[in-house]
Parts: structure tokens; sequence; C-alpha cells
């Protein structure tokens, strides 16, 4: 409608507008950040070591042209059929940086920190502290911030050799091992996150491999082929970190225990003894509330952790659903259990002074006041905090069979 | 020696050749000459003087058409009179029958439901031309035009470019009269005005507005009046002529006015309170004011069930997003930021291009022009053809090309499935602005990474806001925002759904859907079988 404005006047107005559209993608990235994504060299895994005078970074490096082929056909001839799809590369450096392009030199693409998914830090530097490996991580502008980080008992490199057939690509089988949700995982943005206040504690899944021998063979024919299990790099337990330093660890069992007091037990078992005899339940869910209390100048904390279960196996005996006090009473023993387990975490975490459970995060926000006079002191008091865990555990599903098959007569 | 013989003959014959050329040239500029003294010239009331100055412009000495006929009819009571038609454009039955016996009864008037009287000497040429019977009388009026067209044309048939499952099985044709008729069948209303025009400096076409007076909204039928008035072209063949002259914004990529070939749309459409345009000759129907959710939205929508045509509705929206952005996406995210892919995804994509001797960008582009090619040429060559050429296109894009090599096997999904989304678009002309923009989005992509697909996106959508088809926000009722208008727009609410609908035209929109007719069982009746 109304007067038709001429066509240059027209465009005059617009382009302006348009030219400097067009300059924010220009200062955003450009052309320079251009790379063909058979020119990138995937890092799926890293481990980082300490060595004299500096690091020695080892990666597994992906080899996409020797991935399985999908459906057989397409060009390249296909995968190489078997064996791990990926190449390790070891470099030293003063920094991880230097190591980090001195690598850079060895291969013809170009090293790519955004699918880095597994970081392992070797127990020599662990101990020394990990600040500067999660400064490097996390200071990379490529490197997304979901990277879980781990530490190896013992040296991280071997780790990054060791290739169970499970998967193309090594390293997904320990990310895949780590997204059942047993282990405290930590990610680089978390663990930056923790290193910023001195003196706070965390755990970070621990790695071992474990090189179990050949299977027994069959008893009934001698000629069967003996099935060698491949070594695999398996979670194992926790490290304990106060202030970025490794100060302990935990075992599978006390870390499933601290774990508990962070509210993240469900989806393991639980095997209990019931009359003599053992019975697994399944978590299902479990729930927790923790509260801080401040009694003038004495702190302690609340830990309510409620479950639901299943039960999974029983092995022999009386189990009645219609008795719901024999199912009271196998919550009540569950209970003692998890609480137990949880004490146990607790004592061996008190003992190192590392309270990986963020008590004092608590505090800091409840208690604000309080936490600005003692935060420099908390992990001694840590070592004597008074912690009151309570376990309410409920069996809610006696599981597809409802009474035990072997009734005893 | 022969050529010698015949040399004179020769030169004889180039002489004759220019003469003719010239006199040639003198006719048709005395035929210009004389069409240009024919404009705005009345008939002089003399049948004889009349008849032989149509006969000079329909080509007169040496020239005249050879479909012209004329005869000298006695008018009884008015003395002599001339009968000329194009007998190309005439049904002899209606004119010995009718018309011949009309005359003879002294009823021309009264004789056919057309007896237009003209005064003009262009008009009674130009409707000569449309297939009238002149007939030159002494006195006044000077001529009648008789009705008595009779041609071939094509007949009703089903809609071939937007079909549905359900609902009227009518498509325009490119008689206008049909085209009308068609209309107004789905109409039925009084007030339906079909308002004509005649457009075309050197091939005079009708063209016909429509609107409800009393729904449409003055302003909106003064406005496109004013439009169809400015129209100056020597010829106007199609609507796609009216559209391009009565835009809002001459530069768009995006159409401002609907393209549709189903007279139950049209009608629909008026029924909202939108104007139709019908041109002579066109087998479509430009529908204006229309927004940007017009053309995502077919006539199935309202023919079947409202659950599946929200649906839909909803599916199209992603769809011509889909078919805008995933080949730019694809190429952004490969090129610059294979850290938005899953893990293993990102991997497995690396090792489908390992063969490929391309960057992405360039694989994508010639993937892409590859599929417009093979589209183009589909479009061009005769039906019986087009198995061959899709045999021969899915054979060299799908198997050649992909197992030498040359393109991956992701490209080939990426821009297949842009292909399938962009013709799920009901409307042929928004797929193909979209189809256009991915080509920009697409280059955006391969300079810039995501940030220049968002940039270009930005653009875009600043661009809708701004765009207006007939004065009507092209975003609307989204933006601005009505609430109420949205009941027909991302969704297709039931039909009983009282309210006013759609509120597009508000304030003038005038037409309610009554409250109280959401169906529901028979109060208290349990059972059809009453207890006995």
């Amino acid at each position: 409608m109304g007067g038709e404005p001429e066509p240059g006047k027209r465009w005059r107005g617009r382009l302006g507008p348009l030219l400097l559209a067009l300059a924010v993608p220009f200062l955003a990235g450009g052309c320079w950040d251009r790379v063909e994504i058979i020119d990138r060299g995937f890092i799926a895994a890293a481990a980082v070591d300490a060595v004299p005078g500096g690091y020695r970074l080892t990666v597994q490096l992906v080899l996409p042209q020797s991935l399985p082929s999908p459906g057989g056909g397409g060009a390249g001839g296909g995968g190489a059929g078997g064996g791990p799809s990926v190449a390790v590369l070891s470099a030293t450096g003063a920094t991880l940086a230097e190591a980090a392009s001195r690598m850079d030199e060895q291969v013809a693409s170009r090293l790519f920190w955004g699918q880095t998914r597994l970081l392992i830090v070797g127990q020599a530097l662990a101990r020394r502290g990990i600040g500067e490996v999660v400064d490097f991580l996390v200071r990379n502008r490529e490197s997304r911030l979901r990277t879980d980080l781990l530490v190896a008992r013992g040296e991280a490199a071997p780790l990054m050799a060791v290739a169970p057939p499970y998967r193309d690509i090594p390293a997904d089988n320990i990310y895949q091992e780590l997204r059942k949700n047993l282990a405290p995982r930590l990610r680089a943005f978390e663990a930056a996150i923790r290193l910023r206040e001195a003196g706070r504690g965390f755990l970070m899944p621990a790695l071992a491999v474990t090189r179990p021998g050949p299977s027994p063979a069959s008893p009934s024919t001698g000629a069967e082929r003996r099935v060698t299990l491949p070594a695999n790099p398996a979670l194992d337990g926790a490290g304990v970190f106060v202030g970025g330093k490794l100060v302990g660890w935990l075992d599978g069992r006390l870390t499933r225990g601290a774990l508990w007091l962070e509210g993240l037990g469900s989806g393991g078992t639980i095997t209990l003894p019931y009359r003599g005899r053992p019975l697994s339940v399944l978590v299902e869910r479990a729930q927790v509330r923790r509260r801080v209390l401040l009694a003038g100048e004495r702190p302690s904390v609340r830990v309510d952790i409620e479950v639901d279960d299943t039960i999974q196996e029983v092995h022999e005996g009386e189990l009645d659903p219609g008795r719901p006090e024999l199912l009271r009473q196998l919550g009540e023993s569950l209970a003692r259990e998890i609480r137990g387990r949880a004490l146990a975490a607790l004592a061996a975490t008190r003992r190192m002074g590392a309270d990986v459970y963020d008590f004092g995060r608590l505090f800091a926000g409840r208690q604000p006041a309080y936490w600005r006079r003692v935060y420099t002191r908390w992990p001694q008091i840590f070592r004597s905090l008074p912690v009151e865990i309570r376990v309410r555990a409920v069996v809610r599903s006696p599981g597809r069979l409802v009474e035990s098959l072997q009734l005893p007569r | 020696m022969a050529s010698e013989r015949f040399a004179p003959l020769r030169r004889e014959v180039t002489r004759l050749h220019q003469l003719s050329d010239l006199a040639n040239e003198a006719a048709s500029l005395e035929l210009s000459l004389l069409w240009e003294l024919s404009r705005h010239r009345r008939l002089s009331g003399h049948p004889d003087l009349d008849a032989r100055l149509i006969r000079t412009l329909m080509g007169g000495r040496g020239h005249l058409t050879a479909d012209y006929a004329e005869r000298t009819v006695r008018l009884p009571g008015r003395g002599r009179g001339r009968l000329i038609w194009l007998s190309s454009m005439v049904e002899t039955k209606i004119l010995d029958s009718q018309i011949f016996g009309a005359i003879s009864r002294a009823h021309v008037e009264g004789h056919a439901a057309e007896a237009k009287p003209v005064k003009a000497v262009d008009e009674a040429v130009r409707l000569l031309g449309e297939g009238r019977v002149l007939l030159l009388m002494p006195g006044q009026p000077p001529a009648l035009a008789l009705a008595a067209r009779g041609y071939e044309h094509r007949q009703v048939g089903d809609p071939q470019k937007e079909t549905s499952m359900r609902g009227s099985r009518e498509a325009f044709v490119e008689d206008l009269a049909t085209n009308v008729s068609l209309v107004r069948r789905r109409v039925l209303d009084p007030r339906l005005r079909v308002e004509p025009f005649v457009l075309g400096e050197f091939r005079a076409t009708e063209v016909r507005l429509l609107w409800i007076q009393g729904l449409t909204h003055d302003p909106l039928v003064n406005e496109m009046r004013r439009r169809l008035r400015s129209i100056r072209l020597p010829q106007i063949l199609d609507v796609r002529y009216i559209e391009e002259l009565a835009a809002d914004d001459p530069y768009t990529i995006f159409p401002t006015a609907l393209f549709t070939e189903r007279p139950d749309t049209v009608a629909a459409a008026l029924n909202e309170g939108r104007l139709a345009v019908l041109v002579e000759g066109s087998p479509d129907a430009l529908v204006l004011p229309v927004t940007f959710w017009s053309f995502l939205q077919a006539a199935d929508d309202y023919y079947s069930s409202y659950w599946i045509a929200s649906f839909l509705r909803l599916l199209r929206i992603g769809l011509a997003l889909l078919a805008l952005v995933f080949p730019a996406l694809y190429i952004a995210v490969i090129v610059f930021h294979p850290e938005m892919l899953p893990g293993i995804l990102a991997f497995y994509l690396a090792r489908t291009r390992v063969s490929v001797p391309f960057p992405a960008v360039v694989e994508a582009f010639l993937m892409e022009l590859a599929f417009e090619t093979l589209r183009e040429a589909g479009t061009h060559l005769p039906p019986k053809l087009s198995t061959s050429l899709s045999v021969v296109g899915a054979l060299v894009i799908g198997q050649a090309v992909v197992s030498s090599g040359l393109v991956s096997w992701p490209m080939v999904v990426v821009v297949s499935v842009t292909a399938i989304a962009n013709f799920a678009l009901p409307s042929w002309e928004m797929a193909t602005s979209v189809r256009l923009l991915r080509f920009a989005l697409m280059v955006l992509a391969a300079l810039f990474g995501v940030p220049g697909v968002l940039v270009g996106l930005a653009l875009i959508l600043g661009h809708l806001c701004g765009l207006r088809s007939l004065g009507i926000p092209y975003l609307a009722p989204l933006a601005p925002l009505t609430p109420h208008g949205l009941g027909d727009t991302l969704l297709r609410l039931p039909h009983w759904v009282p309210g006013r609908r759609p509120r597009l035209l508000e304030p003038y929109w005038k037409v309610e859907v009554p409250r109280g007719q959401r169906p529901h069982p028979p109060a208290g009746a349990g059972t059809f079988h009453s207890p006995r």
C-alpha cells in the first residue's frame, strides 16, 4: 500500500542491517574454522601420567576408515574385521598443551578434543593434583565440558592400550560402564567447580585392568575351543580427593556406601542374609533427604534414605507375601545393611578428612554466617561431624514369583 | 549457362519480394494507425461503414483473418444490418437456430441471455475476438454483441496439483465463465460479488474479482481494485501476472497470494472475508490476503478428523523447517562442530566420508544440484519417459555415485529426506521458496557454520515479520499475536468450537460459529431400547 519508494532507497534502508547481520557469523566463527570431518583426529579417550619434567599424554585416536562398514557394501573395502578401530599415540611435554602439540605433529589429521569422553589421570599425577589437567581440558575451546574424569590405580597409559572386543572404540566400553550409574561420575565442569574451592572433597571413579584367565574348558568334551576372556579395564571403586589431590581410595563396596549418602544408590543389587541363606534385592528407587542442623556452634547432619526395592533371588526358606511382617522384617534388615554400608563409607572418608558428600555446601547454603566463620577449618570439623543416618527400606514387590519355590515341608 | 539465362528472372523475383515486403510493412503501419484511431472511437450507426471499419481492423484487404464471417441480414422494422463473427469461436448451431431465428422474428434484444449493446469500436472488436457475434444495426445502439460462443475447452476434472482424500473433486479449468460458476455454486450467497475487469493492453483479458459484500472489509476491496486497475501489461496469460503486479513486496521470495485450483478452497476463503481473482485462460485462482500459515494448510484439513488435521499441520511446520535447514545444518555440524554429534555417530560419519574426494559443501551442492536437475528434467519430459528418467536418476545418484565413493551415503540420505520434506508442503509456491532459500542457507553454513545458519534464519524470520499480503501481516495471527486466531493456524480446532474464526481480518469478520454445538449423547439415555 501507499507510495512506492524508489528502488534505490529501499535497498539503502535494508543493506545496513543486512551487512550488520552477516558480520555476526564472521566474528563468531568463519571459514578459518572449517575442517573437514575426515581431517579431524578424534581423540576418543586420553590418559595423563606424570613423568620427570612434565607429562605424558597417551590417547586413543579413532581411525574412521577401519570402523566396520554398515551393511557390508559401500566403498573402501569395508571394515578391517575385528580389532579395535583406534591407534594409541603417546607424547611427552613440559605442559599438557606441549605434549598435545607434539602428538599433533605425529599424525596427519588435526587432533580434535570435541568428542573426548574419558580422561584418565595416573595415580602419581593424581597425588600431585589434577588442577593442570582440568585446566587444560576446560580451557580448550574444542572440548566438551562433559568429559568424564577417572583416576587409574597405577599408571594411566597402559589402560589406553587395553582393547576389549566388545565395542569398536575401546574407550566407549569404559564410558558405557560409567553410564550405568553405579559410579561417582565426575565431569570436567564439575571438577572445575570443585577445584575452585580450596579443601573441597570429591570422588573420582577409579579404573584398573582386570585380567580374567581363560575360561574353564567344558568337562564333557575336551575338544571344545577354549575361550580366552580379554583383559578389560574395569571400574574399581573410587579415588578420594581433597583440594584436587588424591588422598586415598575407596573399594567398590565403600564407594557404593558413599553413593547412598548422595542418593545415587538405585539400580544396584544388595545381598543380605535372610534366615541363614542369602537373598538378593534390586534397589528400584532411592530417595535421600539431607538436613543440616546447627545447635550453637555444634553442627550436625541428618540423612534420611528411603528405598523401594524388589526381591531378585530367594534361596531357600519361607517367604510368604501374605505375611506382611516377614516383608517388614526383610525391609528392616535391608535398612540395617544400607545404613552399615553408608556408615563404613562415612568412617573411611572421615579418616581422610574428605567431605565427598558436600555436607559443607549444605551448610554454606543453609547457614552462610556459620560457614563463613568455619570454612577454612571444615576438613577438621568434618572429621568429627555427627551424622545421623536413618534408612527406611520397603520391599515393594516379591518379583514375578510370589512364594519361594522350595518351601520347607 | 542455365544460371545466366535465369538471372533476369531471379532479379525480377527478388524485386517482387522486396515490393511485397514493403507492401506488408505499409499495411502493418496502416493497421496500427487505424488501431490507434479506433481506440475510444464510437461506432457510427451505419452498418455498412462500421462493418468496413471492423473488416479493415481484422486484416482488411489481402490479410483478412480466415475465420472472419459476415452476413447481411434484414432486420424487420429497422432495415439492413450486418452480422459479423469469427467462425472459429462461434457455435454454428447456436448461430443458426437462435440468432438467425431471433432476427427473423425481430426479437434480437430478447433472443439470448447475453445481448450486450456496444458503442465503441475497440470494444466491438475485442468482443468479436472473444467469440461474440456482432450485430451492426442502423440507429442506436449501433451494435449488439450476442453470445454464441462455442469452442473446445477442457472439461471440469479432478484437481491435479492439490489432491485430497475427501472433499470436492472439481478443479478450475481455463474457461472463466465455468470457473465463476464453480465458485458461485459453492458460495450460494446473493452477496457474492463478481466484478469484471478487462486488463491487458495488447491482448485484452477478462479478469474477475470475487468477494462477498458485507463480509470482506471494504478497504481491502478498494485496494485490490486499485491494484488491478493500475496493471498495464501487454498481455495477461495467467494469474501469476496479476500476483506479481499486485504484490505488497515486489522483491520477496515468498508467495504473498495463494494459488489454488480448487473452487472449494476459493469458496472457503471468500467466506473468511478474503478476495479471489480469476483470469480467463488460467486454471488457477488467486486468493488474497493470505498469511504464511495458509501455505501449510491443505483442503483435506477441513474434510478429515481434526485430530489428524492438527497433527499434520504441526508436522508440516516441522517439515518446512527441515526442508529449509537440514542440508545446511548437516554441513555446518560436519565441518565446523563435530562435537555436537553423539560420539559414535561422528566417527561413523567420518568413516563414510573417507573415500569422498570433495569437501562436504561441494558434495552437498553436487547432490542438491543433481536432484534439482532430475526434477527439472522430470517436469519437462512427457510422462512416458519419466519412468526411464527415474530409473536412470536412481541408478546414477543412488548407486553409481555412492558406490564409486564420490558421494557419501549420509549425504544421499540428507538430500533425499530434504526433498521428500519439501514435497510434503501443500503449496507449490511455498515449496519453491523454501527450496531456493535452502541453497542460501547452505552457502551460509559452508562459510560460517551454525552461527551462519542462525543468522540466515533470523534474516528470513525478520523478512517474514515485515512482509504483508494486501496489507495484512504475513505471520498473523502469531505476529502480531491474536490468540483467538490461533484456532485455525497451528491446529485445526473442531468445526463446532464456538467463536469467530479466523480473526485475521478483524474487526471486520462478522461470521461467528454459534455456541452450544458440541455434540453429545442424548441426556439420560442409556440405551436405544426403551424399557418395557
